[in-house]
């Protein structure tokens, strides 16, 4: 399989001592829950609910870094921050890429399951 | 088999640290995702370890924290609470609630094992100290009973070293004490005062050892001078007795002194009156006269009960505080119980 440019894998494999099977699985859940996710980002920046916002860019934060995807942990750690501080000016644009990151990434991780 | 308690609403991640758990091979996982049933579960039942995560709907790590540590007996449980690398501030309020320690996320298998293996390190070493303080105190409780249990067995012995030149019996302590008892119960005394009469009143006769034979043994009636010497036993008992820590021997020097006091002043050795003699004499006084009527000597046959109950009746307000007389008399049955169960000899009564 060609290394991913999206997330590393290899770093990812050695976080679960080399465990492919754990990986897929954790990969198959990913990939399964990621349109929920999405809904929760999307719910939160509809409500204008900062908590809510802060708590699904934290969540979404920990599965990407799972995945060791870098740049994905860091647009949810930003937009974390920005919920954190009750600011939503400047969270839409942050929430759609992050979004977006979490589709590549299941789209990804679904084409390596196959 | 450890009992590890994860507590994340994130499936993913359950899924991960449940792998993680597995793969140590000596522990059980437990998963919860909603965090109020993962604290009622710990609340019920003590894990091992618990691995709970920071941001949760219901309730958040923290909170988690904050509750469980109030629960009595989850004070000491090892708590490992998984934080992202940049929350300083939530680590440092975890750790100001009763977080153990931190799991940084994403989660690394090395890691995890250690921390783990060194959270339920130190909870089987906690544990085995409280085991040890158990088994300490348990110690220390035998331990002082058996110095207890000597003490009693000394003080008894040392009684009956007096009563060994005196032909009374062994059991006429055991009868007196027994009837001083059942006195300062019915009295309404406290158990522990109760016990210290039944422990210290044996020894009321100890000043004895000092009182020469030719008038401790004599058979007849004592001349006015032999009485004045065998009088000093009160005092001699007492000065045998006096200046101990013992609370026992404290008493026992009391009673030693006090129990030939009479209630109308006319006792010995001060002439003390009524109040002014110490209540544990006065009670001494009414067991060891009933107890001499109805004992066999040399000198003279056991009396009845019947006529040594009426002769104390007669001595209440004169020999005897009436108050003592009026209890003994009302607790008769238990009188003659004692009576019984300790006789020592079946000789006819007057």
């Amino acid at each position: 399989m060609a290394a991913s440019t999206l997330y590393d894998r290899a770093e990812a494999l050695e976080r679960l001592d080399g465990d492919v099977e754990l990986f897929d699985t954790l990969a198959g859940l990913f990939v399964a829950e990621s349109s929920g996710y999405c809904d929760a980002l999307t719910a939160a920046l509809a409500s204008a609910d900062a908590v809510a916002l802060r708590r699904e860019a934290h969540t979404v934060k920990s599965l990407l870094a799972t995945f060791s995807y870098e740049a994905g942990r860091e647009l949810a750690m930003r937009l974390e921050r920005l919920a954190e501080e009750g600011r939503l000016d400047g969270a839409e644009a942050l929430t759609l890429e992050l979004i977006d990151a979490v589709k590549r990434l299941a789209d990804e991780l679904a084409e390596e399951l196959v | 088999m450890n009992r590890i308690v994860i507590v994340d609403d994130s499936e993913i991640n359950l899924t991960l640290l449940n792998a993680l758990v597995v793969k140590l091979g000596d522990c059980q996982p437990l998963l919860f995702k909603d965090s109020l049933k993962g604290l009622a579960w710990c609340s019920e039942n003590l894990p091992d370890l618990i691995v709970v995560d920071f941001m949760m709907p219901e309730m958040d790590g923290i909170r988690f924290i904050q509750r469980l540590r109030a629960v009595a007996g989850r004070e000491e449980v090892p708590i490992l609470m998984i934080t992202g690398n940049d929350d300083k501030g939530v680590r440092y309020e975890a750790l100001q609630l009763g977080a153990t320690d931190f799991l940084t996320k994403p989660v690394d298998h090395i890691e995890f094992s250690a921390r783990v293996r060194n959270m339920l390190a130190l909870g089987a070493s906690r544990k085995k100290l409280a085991d040890k303080a158990i088994w300490l105190a348990e110690e220390v409780r035998k331990a002082t009973a058996a110095i207890h249990a000597r003490e009693q067995e000394l003080l008894f012995r040392m009684s009956r070293a007096a009563e060994f030149r005196d032909p009374e019996t062994g059991t006429h302590i055991q009868r007196m004490a027994h009837y001083s008892r059942l006195i300062a119960a019915r009295l309404g005394l406290s158990t522990a005062d109760q016990d210290l009469i039944l422990q210290a009143a044996p020894m009321h006769d100890i000043g004895k050892i000092g009182i020469p034979d030719g008038i401790l043994l004599k058979p007849g009636v004592l001349t006015r001078e032999e009485f004045q010497i065998m009088k000093t036993h009160a005092t001699l008992g007492y000065e045998l007795l006096a200046g101990s820590e013992s609370a026992i021997l404290q008493t026992a020097a009391s009673i030693a002194l006090s129990h030939h006091e009479k209630f109308d002043g006319s006792g010995y050795p001060a002439g003390l009156i009524g109040d002014a003699i110490p209540l544990f004499g006065r009670i001494v006084a009414v067991a060891d006269v009933f107890d001499a009527l109805t004992s066999e000597r040399p000198y003279k046959k056991a009396w009845s009960v019947e006529r040594a109950q009426a002769y104390l009746r007669e001595g209440g307000g004169g020999h005897f505080d009436p108050q003592c007389i009026k209890v003994f008399l009302q607790g008769w049955d238990e009188v003659l119980s004692i009576y019984e169960h300790y006789r020592d000899d079946k000789a006819p009564r007057l």
